[in-house]
């Protein structure tokens, strides 16, 4: 059951249907506040198609940049099912993964020869040195085509073919070949020239990427992974060659959270002193965009937009004194002539005390200017980076401080609110932060870490005063390395 | 001119008719405002939380259905605009020795005396917190549940804020009624 009180009763009574005149400012504010909001409404409404258009144009050219430039690699694995099924135009260097049972082995169209009475495939000439034999396995599963010289050097290129390898292929080339030796069946695959016409280069490549590699890495990494010599022409489904890049250019977007405080220097020594009395620590939100280029040093550089806004609450309790003196004369008067006088002088001093609250907001863009430096572990990336950043500081909503002289001479400070106020200033400031990050995937990273920004100078400034401030606070970092193009 | 009815107002509100939308805030400020007064600390404040208030009552006016009334739509949009600033700046913990106050109960006479601003003043001369629940609980008429749910504390928390608001306030009438005739009896 509701409790009641008298109380109660006497203040609904009073102020339920109470109506209080507002100042003609309210009205004016709701208007430009409406107007800020309804001209981002605006700019949705027009630009959204835009918008949207470009997000459908870009988001696939975005996709053909990143994989055009590292060609993409099939494995070995993911052919399987279409050797599997039998299929007479399944790929290479598939059959021999599947082992299946005698009689049932696939036979790709231009792929392999067997000793199975029920296989009478030919191995095409191409690959077939002169003098070739037909061997059976140990297993008695399979046989293969080997040169007699191939045994001890599987990796002489055939005859016809290209043979100019580059120091990157005979590594390759070295390492099929002992491949090669070691299992020979895995030699009956294509007899066509793939990699370097060589077909046990592919087959050192296809079984890398079989073993242990169900979504192989594309790209430079997969590249680097696989240890891969550069293409040789004809070659099919490999990438061109690859040189490791100096450096990548990257994109990234940054949030935050920081707790400032400000320094207020300026002329006028009082209103310096109000203003650091009255204000505390402050929170802020910031978000930005960076792009950048880093090297393999692991040096890398980055520029940007930031901006960073905030609310605080200022609490000022002005206390004042105001002194007025009362003269009270009495004059006794006799027949013209004054007998006597008196005055008595009465000091009224007056106390006023008022806490004022405020609410006040303010905006700064930032461009910085940041050098840094890291280091990565695995997957984990560390380091650290400075930088140095103009910014435009704007108090969107605040106070002033009013001082007023009173009839004694006694300076009255009072806080005086201001709404939209156009007050802003710019100064430049150096920024320290300690980066953890993880690598997500090839090209995108996560990192987080303390950042300490301090105001160093005002450069432009207005009014009496100026604000250097001094945030301490946390950045998240999510930044996508941009694909190269081959040149 | 004839008046515009609420219906009138609300649809030319959505056309984003400034005419409507002046007509609208017009018949509403000056209740809203005394709303506004009393879960503000200062006029200051009070003035920001009818910005804010109305700015939310134009952007969500789509939402209101026109089965209620407009004035008791607009004013639970004020009052929730007080609680979120309230809830915005509650970090800052009141405390007052409340122990010694007096039980008395307030003599009707001297309540019977005080106008809308006296009741204002003692209103907004209550803490941030005691200040919301009496509000909420004694003049819009919520109860403890609700309001316990609308600022994010306990039940009990709203029950002993009540009561400490209620006791703050018989003190300071009771200083006022004191002051009162104690000055009656000098003038005799």
């Amino acid at each position: 059951m509701r409790e009641r009180h008298p109380i109660d009763d006497i203040f609904r009574r009073g102020l339920a249907a109470a109506e209080v005149e507002p100042p003609a400012s309210v009205w004016a504010g709701v208007l430009r506040q409406r107007a800020g909001r309804h001209r981002l409404v605006v700019v949705w409404r027009r630009f959204r198609w835009m918008g949207l258009l470009a997000l459908l144009i870009g988001a696939p050219l975005l996709w053909w940049v990143r994989t055009d430039a590292p060609a993409r690699i099939t494995p070995a694995s993911a052919q399987a099912p279409a050797a599997r099924s039998g299929s007479v135009n399944a790929p290479m260097g598939a059959s021999d993964r599947s082992s299946p049972p005698a009689g049932t082995v696939p036979v790709p169209a231009h792929a392999t020869t067997s000793s199975t009475p029920s296989s009478s495939a030919r191995i095409p000439d191409a690959t077939t040195a002169p003098g070739a034999t037909t061997s059976r396995a140990t297993d008695g599963r399979s046989t293969a085509a080997v040169a007699p010289d191939e045994r001890a050097r599987p990796s002489t290129a055939p005859v016809g073919t290209n043979n100019h390898f580059t120091a990157a292929e005979r590594i390759g080339h070295e390492r099929s070949s002992t491949r090669a030796q070691k299992v020979p069946e895995r030699e009956r695959t294509s007899s066509k020239s793939t990699f370097g016409g060589s077909a046990a280069g592919v087959l050192w490549m296809t079984d890398r990427l079989s073993v242990g590699d169900a979504e192989p890495m594309t790209g430079r990494r997969s590249a680097l992974a696989h240890g891969m010599p550069a293409a040789a022409p004809g070659a099919r489904n490999l990438p061109a060659s690859y040189v490791l890049p100096r450096a990548d250019w990257w994109l990234a977007v940054v949030a935050g959270r920081f707790d400032r405080s400000r320094l207020w220097k300026g002329s006028d020594p009082e209103l310096v002193s109000a203003r650091t009395a009255v204000e505390g620590h402050t929170g802020e939100w910031h978000w930005g965009l960076w792009a950048g280029r880093r090297w393999r040093s692991g040096t890398w550089f980055g520029a940007g937009v930031e901006h960073t806004g905030g609310r605080s609450t200022y609490e000022r309790f002005d206390q004042s004194q105001q002194v007025s003196a009362l003269v009270n004369t009495s004059i006794a008067i006799f027949e013209n002539i004054v007998l006597a006088t008196q005055s008595d002088t009465l000091f009224v001093v007056q106390e006023r005390a008022e806490t004022t609250m405020i609410n006040g907001r303010s905006s700064t863009w930032r461009v910085p200017l940041l050098l840094g430096w890291e280091r990565g572990v695995r997957r984990w990336v560390f380091g650290a980076h400075l930088g140095l950043a103009v910014e435009w500081q704007r108090m969107r909503d605040g106070y002033l401080f009013v001082e007023e002289w009173s009839e004694g001479g006694t300076v009255v400070q009072r806080t005086e609110r201001v709404r939209d106020a156009d007050r802003s200033f710019g100064l430049v400031s150096a920024q320290l932060a300690l980066d953890g990050g993880f690598q997500l995937t090839e090209h995108w990273r996560i990192t987080a870490g303390p950042v300490y920004q301090a105001g160093l100078g005002v450069v432009i400034g207005e009014g009496a005063v100026q604000a250097l401030p001094t945030r301490l606070g946390g950045q998240l970092r999510l930044s996508v390395d941009l694909p190269h193009r081959n040149r | 001119m004839r008046e515009l009815t609420e219906r009138e107002l609300v649809e030319g509100c959505l056309r984003e008719d400034r005419r409507c939308q002046e007509a609208l805030y017009k018949r509403y400020a000056r209740r809203m405002y005394a709303v506004c007064l009393r879960y503000a600390r200062h006029e200051l404040e009070a003035q920001d939380m009818m910005q804010e208030g109305f700015v939310r009552v134009f952007d969500k006016l789509g939402g209101f259905r026109q089965d209620g009334s407009l004035e008791g739509w607009v004013r639970r949009i004020m009052v929730h605009t007080a609680i979120n600033q309230y809830r915005r700046k509650s970090f800052q913990q009141e405390r007052f020795g409340l122990e010694k106050l007096p039980e008395d109960p307030v003599a009707a006479t001297a309540l019977a005396e005080l106008g809308e601003r006296e009741l204002l003043a003692l209103v907004a001369g209550l803490p941030d917190g005691y200040r919301t629940v009496f509000n909420l609980f004694a003049i819009e008429g919520y109860d403890h549940a609700e309001i316990a749910s609308m600022l994010g504390c306990g039940e009990s928390t709203s029950r002993s804020q009540l009561a400490k608001a209620r006791r703050m306030l018989q003190e300071r009438i009771h200083a006022i009624h004191l002051t009162t005739h104690e000055g009656k009896a000098s003038d005799r």
